[in-house]
């Protein structure tokens, strides 16, 4: 419970720590590590998307280095079964070849779970996921397991390669909190990632942050007020990609084929309470409902095909709404 | 408790700005609607004659500015816009937040929402601090379009105001004519009172009473050219009555003489001269006792007199009767007092009856006389409207008030009627009854009444006849007009009626009616009146279509002014 200014002074203090820490280790990338901590503070999954070689691996094994967790990674391929993520039930032969049952859990038992290029893996596996990202359960063997808590699971996908990759279905796409894309590094970035990798001296990230704190963060964003005004805001922003409705852009019922639901509004409050933490506020304002729009909507908006022909982006469209919502406030 | 006070005195200087700016920009928004519509009726004053319409000019512009102010007020800003407009650009939100915390808060209040407020407070009291800075007024751009359009929807309104607007005078005239209607109404109304008041015998009255009621309703609902038309046929029926009941006063006043030649009866007549009901009664009364005393030979004068006077009057009327039941009793040839008594009575009550129409014959033509002033008032303003004027009819019963009924206002009427008089008794020139005595009193047709008086006498009709007995048209003639009575049409035919000198007595006498050929035909003869109200009303039209100077207008005028009947 938040009983002093000082408490989320002190909060944001320790999420800037965190940042700061990972920023030792993973140059540049800046918003993409504030959105990836935004999902951890908010209790959220992130997909990461970007092409290789762009450090999205390192950023998530980063996060777990400085975060007291414990950290497991799946490597996504088309023959990955879901057992194979979950779990498996083993038979153990006792000394006197007595046989007894044991479930073996999969890598998903974790508290922070990479799951490297998840659109390799067919459906069936990646459904795996649906159940322990939604519930924070397994079921195997007609048995079902608590996941360790936290839980957080941070995909990665390679929007280029189209062969050989499954494609996430919406309904998957729709329980990962931000979709953060990762973009390539400056000019300046790229020196400085050169200049740590090929040197002698390679950084270490030291654990600054522990699974109770990051709990009690958790709970310290969950307490953050929200005018009624703003969360009007949220509401409309969200309808507003719905392309019946009255007051969508031109571009919204043009070119998007279904809108955002209402988990786009819980991830866009809940990430937004985070962003206040972080600066240190007690309160959510328009501008950081601004602010996780995009990562928020990106995932959440189906495009027509006309869109996708034009080469239309749904940030592009969720740009538009909030330029629109902008106008009318 | 005391931080919520703080948070709404610092919203409340922001909110009082956001009114101010609401209602400037309503009440420019009202003054340029206000403005447009009188520009509008200012335009619309152009094509229809509008008396008020720079009144109505002043009254939509202040009632713009009024609306305008009234909407501002109403659409005034509230708290939560000001924290609205606060949190915009500065407060990121917090002040609003705040605001919501303070409408939810109840006892047990949330710490977090106690901290935010206090948060919030610190931004307003900044934003406060700097309002003027933070808050100024819209920009120019914002204003530009409604300033620019009152400016120009004023300086085409002074335009309209500076260039004369022709149609002004024409309201004028047509609200000046909505008054002269107005004030007929009120004549209407108080003739009516006057009527009531007159203390006439009911059936009397009932005739005129019923005339101005139906005039009365039909002024409510008619327009100005039907009310003069109303008018004239109310002003017609009037003298109508009156014509009637004068006819009567004539009989009386003819009576009268006839009893002031007769000593017995010289009391009876002089009351009877005087109109005076009590004398009369007085007279009849001592004439009663008297008739006792007399001798056979005076009882037998009185007698005879009574029986001429019994045969000048009109045949079986009661009058009649009682003059003859009377003089009976006078030659005591009657059964008796009682008989006596009955006889004297009932000449008491038909004289009576007799003097009730005399006086009724004065009412009816004071409110005829009355009612053609308010009507050629009316018809004044209204001829100055440019509308087609009160019609020739009305005219003639402006002038028709003197027309014919032996005492009117119009010059020569009074010994006109006598003269015509004598003109009815036997120049048989024109006129049955139909000549109801327009004032014309020309010649007729083939004969012309040599009436003692200025005038043959005869009606405007009476020419029908050729050589009708004229008797009672030659009353209502006599104007002395006798140039303009009739219009013929050019015809070689010749009447050959049967053409008579009146050398009767100048009060008149019996009624000839031959039944002599005509020399005209039916409808080849129409009244003067008649031709001239057509002639003026077509004049007028013409002189309304087309744009003659106003001096030859004015002429066109004075024309039919100089020849308008009964002048």
């Amino acid at each position: 419970m938040i009983e002093s200014k000082t408490q989320i002074e002190e909060a944001a203090a320790r999420i800037a720590a965190l940042k700061a820490e990972i920023g030792r280790i993973i140059v540049g990338q800046q918003d993409v590590v504030e959105q990836l901590l935004w999902c951890l503070l908010a209790g959220g999954h992130a997909l990461l998307e970007g092409i290789p070689g762009l450090g999205k691996t390192m950023l998530i094994r980063t996060v777990a280095d400085t975060v007291d967790l414990q950290f497991s990674r799946i490597q996504f391929t088309p023959d990955l079964m879901p057992s194979d993520i979950t779990g498996t039930t083993l038979i153990d032969f006792g000394a006197q070849g007595a046989a007894a049952q044991r479930f073996q859990p999969g890598p998903i038992f974790g508290n922070l779970v990479l799951a490297d290029e998840i659109n390799r893996a067919t459906p069936k596996t990646q459904s795996a996921l649906l159940e322990a990202m939604q519930e924070g359960t397994v079921t195997a063997g007609g048995q079902t397991h608590v996941l360790p808590k936290p839980f957080f699971v941070l995909a990665t996908q390679n929007p280029i390669e189209q062969e050989g990759t499954y494609p996430l279905p919406e309904a998957q796409l729709d329980r990962f909190l931000l979709k953060i894309g990762v973009d390539y590094p400056t000019r300046e970035e790229l020196k400085q990632i050169v200049l740590r990798t090929t040197s002698a001296e390679q950084p270490q990230a030291s654990v600054v942050m522990s699974g109770e704190q990051l709990r009690e963060l958790q709970l310290y964003a969950k307490h953050l007020l929200v005018a009624e005004d703003v969360l009007d805001l949220a509401v409309r922003l969200v309808m507003m990609t719905h392309p019946g409705e009255g007051d969508s852009p031109e571009d919204v019922k043009r070119f998007v084929r279904f809108g955002a639901g209402p988990r786009a509004v819980q991830a866009i409050i809940a990430v937004s309470k985070v962003r206040a933490l972080c600066s240190g506020k007690l309160h959510v304002s328009w501008n950081d409902i601004r602010a996780v729009a995009l990562p928020a909507l990106r995932h959440r908006i189906v495009l027509g095909y006309e869109a996708q022909a034009m080469g239309i982006s749904t940030d592009r469209i969720t740009e538009t709404i909030l330029a629109a919502l902008e106008a009318q406030r | 408790m005391e931080e919520k006070r703080k948070l709404i005195e610092l919203l409340a200087p922001v909110r009082n700005r956001l009114t101010l700016f609401s209602i400037s920009r309503y009440t420019l928004l009202g003054i340029l609607g206000g403005s447009f519509a009188g520009l509008l009726v200012l335009g619309l004053s152009r094509l229809l004659p509008m008396l008020h319409a720079k009144l109505w000019l002043v009254l939509l512009v202040s009632v713009g500015v009024l609306a305008g102010v009234g909407l501002g007020f109403w659409k005034r800003a509230s708290l939560r816009d000001a924290a609205r407009v606060m949190d915009k650009e500065h407060t990121d939100d917090a002040v609003a937040t705040a605001l919501d915390g303070l409408e939810r808060s109840g006892e047990s209040e949330p710490v977090i929402v106690r901290l935010q407020r206090q948060e919030a407070l610190e931004g307003a009291g900044r934003y406060t601090a700097e309002l003027r800075s933070r808050l100024p007024w819209p920009a120019w751009r914002s204003w530009r379009r409604s300033v620019l359009g009152i400016g120009a929807v004023w300086l085409l309104t002074v335009i309209l105001l500076l260039w004369p607007n022709p149609l002004d005078e024409k309201a004028k005239a047509m609200a000046a004519a909505e008054l002269g209607l107005e004030q007929l109404e009120s004549q209407v109304e108080e003739l009516a009172q006057q009527l009531d008041e007159a203390k006439l015998p009911e059936e009397a009255k009932r005739q005129i009473a019923e005339t101005l009621e139906e005039l009365r309703s039909k002024l409510e609902k008619a327009g100005s050219t039907e009310a003069l038309k109303e008018l004239e046929e109310a002003i017609k029926e009037l003298e109508q009555a009156a014509e009637a009941a004068r006819q009567t006063a004539e009989r009386l006043d003819a009576a009268a003489d006839a009893m002031n030649s007769e000593p017995g009866l010289r009391k009876l007549g002089q009351a009877l001269k005087d109109r005076d009901a009590a004398g009369m009664k007085q007279a009849i009364g001592d004439m009663r006792s008297e008739l006792q005393r007399l001798t056979q030979e005076q009882k037998e004068a009185i007698a005879k007199a009574l029986e001429r006077l019994a045969q000048e009057q009109p045949k079986d009327s009661a009058l009649a009767n009682a003059l003859e039941q009377s003089a009976e009793q006078a030659r005591g040839e009657g059964d008796g007092k009682s008989a006596g008594d009955d006889a004297l009575s009932a000449l008491e009550e038909a004289l009576g009856s007799e003097l009730s129409q005399a006086e009724l014959e004065a009412l009816a033509r004071m409110m005829a006389e009355r009612l053609a002033e308010s009507g050629q008032a009316a018809q004044q303003a209204q001829g100055g409207s440019g509308s087609s004027g009160m019609p020739g009819g009305a005219s003639a019963g402006g002038g028709s008030a003197g027309s014919g009924a032996g005492g009117g206002s119009s010059s020569g009427s009074g010994s006109a009627g006598q003269s015509g008089e004598q003109g009815q008794g036997g120049a048989g020139g024109s006129g049955s009854e139909a000549g109801s005595g327009e004032g014309s009193g020309a010649g007729a047709g083939a004969g012309e009444g040599n009436g003692g008086g200025n005038g043959p006498g005869s009606g405007q009709q009476g020419s029908g006849s050729g050589s009708g007995g004229g008797g009672r048209g030659g009353l209502q003639g006599g104007t002395g007009q006798g140039g303009r009575g009739l219009v013929t049409t050019p015809r070689g035919m010749e009447g050959s009626g049967n053409v008579q000198q009146d050398v009767g007595p100048s009060t008149g006498g019996q009624t000839q009616t031959t039944d002599d050929p005509s020399p005209m035909l039916d409808g080849m003869t129409r009244s003067y009146e008649d031709v001239y109200s057509e002639y003026a009303a077509e004049a007028k039209k013409a002189l309304s279509r087309s744009q003659l100077p106003q001096s030859m207008q004015n002429k066109v005028k004075d024309y039919f002014d100089q020849i308008q009947p009964n002048r």
